[in-house]
């Protein structure tokens, strides 16, 4: 490492990020949507509703785009390195970060705009809940690969 | 022993992060409802949150922060005896003595009931900042497990 010490920050910091994000992830499909699924369309409606509504605040968007924005400094930084195992697992853990970030914006994002406007539980719950499940999957998988690298920066 | 750090890190981290989609959105969500329609959401979720895909990692965080803090406790490590402790008394002890006992009342409330909206209202007051507590414990513990593993 160049400069040992900014990429050991760095990546406590994105690992910190990683987790809170999976962990959201996570908390949507073990509690939340198991918990919606059993309850009647309207109060599902209005739930959900104010959950779109409400996720959209700043420590939530912080941690949603700074987890995956700060993975690909990291990656960045890394692209002069020489390949060796720390590099590996760290690109590992960025490119699976990165992609929990695209399958929100293809598919949750979109679901979400779609059932804030029409409503349709039936349209939304089975697709939104897959696909919460395989970020949360690709999220965790990523947390891994970040604990896995900072076991391998060399120790101080 | 790293192994073991590193796992009750990633489980501190999902718990902690848990919590916060809770403080962050949901709960906030749920104020917003009226009275009966957002008690309904929360039993259904009081009744979810104790099945197997949350306890798993809720509980097994607990026995692995207590793995972890004997071992920093036998190296002398202050970063996993503080990382354990916070998932441990913060995480997973303030839920069992503090959150558990409010979710089990509120199980007990008819949500059209005349007097629920007062209940309702008490709930939200004391449950939400018990959850910024064990939210912030969560990632501390998350924190100063990820720290654990660097200095070692």
């Amino acid at each position: 490492m160049s400069n040992k010490r900014t990429l050991d920050i760095t990546l406590v910091v994105t690992t910190l990020l990683t987790a809170l994000l999976a962990g959201t992830y996570f908390g949507f499909a073990t509690g939340v949507m198991p918990a919606l699924h059993h309850v009647d369309d309207h109060v599902f409606v209005a739930t959900q509703l104010a959950i779109n509504k409400h996720i959209q605040n700043p420590l939530f968007i912080l941690v949603f785009l700074g987890g995956p924005l700060l993975s690909l400094v990291l990656g960045w930084t890394e692209r002069g390195e020489q390949n060796t195992e720390l590099k590996r697992w760290l690109l590992v853990a960025v490119a699976l970060s990165v992609i929990g970030l695209v399958i929100s914006f293809a598919a949750n994002i979109p679901l979400n705009d779609k059932f804030d406007k029409h409503h349709d539980r039936s349209d939304f719950e089975d697709a939104w809940v897959v696909w919460n499940a395989i970020r949360a999957f690709v999220t965790t998988a990523s947390l891994g690969c970040f604990l896995r690298a900072l076991l391998l920066v060399p120790r101080r | 022993v790293t192994v073991l750090t590193t796992a009750t890190a990633l489980g501190s981290g999902l718990v902690g992060g848990t919590f916060m989609a809770f403080s962050t959105f949901v709960m906030p969500a749920l104020k917003r409802l009226p009275t009966h329609e957002g008690i309904a959401a929360m039993q259904a979720l009081n009744v979810t949150a104790v099945q197997p895909p949350f306890m798993v990692p809720f509980i097994g965080t607990a026995l692995l922060s207590v793995a972890t803090i004997a071992t920093g406790i036998a190296d002398g490590d202050g970063y996993r005896i503080g990382g354990g402790a916070s998932y441990l008394l913060g995480a997973f002890g303030l839920t069992i003595a503090y959150h558990v006992p409010r979710n089990d009342a509120l199980d007990q409330i008819d949500p059209t009931a005349p007097d629920s909206a007062a209940h309702w209202q008490r709930y939200l007051r004391e449950w939400i900042p018990g959850n910024h507590v064990r939210t912030l414990a969560g990632l501390a513990g998350a924190a100063l497990l990820t720290v654990a593993t660097n200095v070692q």
